[in-house]
């Protein structure tokens, strides 16, 4: 018998390093660059993340509007699912539906194969929590990354 | 990284998104909010990859994507994660292994090394 799926948990692939709460970026490019950065893998790598989340862009911009923006891409160079998250306050134009600049980045890096295939359960969670404008809002306003992992785990919870 | 690896890499992961487009999971993408709609770009990305690459790589690349769906296979403690198979103690020890374009024995995928 296959081994249960564990519930999907977003706060736990999430760490204080991994979160950027004002990031310094003003454009699509520098932005994406600026988050990979910010995934704890070695630096050949994330030139390689960086070009397929490029390539991925190309398909149709990630910014799915009201402020909200989750690149996302799968590559062989990554051992394992990883999160990041950013916030501008200022806003960047990332192309998105809305044509509105986005505030809250949340970029999902993960290997094409997983033990328990998490990658686009994590998506979903990660649509529906940022569907909820006080979730939004209070995204904004959060102060350092302890404090943005328990508001994940708040209305996840 | 090898340039050639890292090619390589790019052509696979390419290939993987392009192929995710015509599967179930673009469908559940696109209701998740997501566009999908420009892939003459992506498409052209992987030809200019395609360009760079060396003739026998690629060729190579070919044969086993044909055959499996993916070329590329991480390796963690000296096992191949595309067959799952324990790789030659000399190919294990060797040092600067991601600086070089090595394939698994058993199942010829190119490999990429988690550890070096």
């Amino acid at each position: 018998m296959p081994p249960p799926k564990p519930e999907v948990r977003i706060s736990q692939f999430f760490s204080p390093e991994s979160i950027q709460l004002s990031l310094r970026s003003r454009t699509k490019k520098h932005v994406l660059s600026e988050l990979v950065s910010l995934l704890p893998v070695e630096t050949a790598s994330k030139s390689v993340i960086l070009e397929i989340l490029r390539g991925r862009e190309e398909l149709g911009s990630t910014g799915i509007g009201k402020g909200v923006a989750i690149p996302h891409c799968r590559s062989a160079v990554l051992p394992d699912l990883m999160l990041v998250f950013g916030r501008s306050k200022r806003g960047i134009d990332f192309g998105s539906v809305d044509s509105k600049p986005v505030h809250l980045f949340f970029l999902i890096a993960s290997p094409p194969i997983e033990v328990f295939n998490m990658y686009h359960p994590v998506l979903g969670k990660i649509v529906e929590i940022v569907r909820d404008k006080k979730t939004r809002e209070r995204l904004m306003e959060v102060e350092d990354g302890p404090a943005f992992i328990k508001l994940i785990g708040e209305v996840l919870a | 990284m090898h340039k050639q690896l890292e090619l390589v890499i790019l052509l696979n992961d390419l290939e993987l998104t392009l192929k995710e487009l015509t599967e179930d999971e673009s469908k559940l993408e696109e209701k998740m909010g997501f566009k999908l709609s420009k892939k003459q770009q992506i498409e052209n990305t992987r030809s200019e990859i395609i360009k760079q690459l060396d003739p026998t790589v690629h060729y190579a690349f070919e044969k086993v994507w044909k055959r499996y769906g993916k070329a590329v296979a991480s390796v963690r403690k000296g096992i191949c994660y595309g067959c799952f198979e324990s790789l030659p103690t000399q190919t294990v020890s060797r040092k600067g292994k991601n600086e070089q374009v090595t394939s698994c024995p058993h199942c010829g995928k190119f490999l990429y090394w988690l550890e070096d």
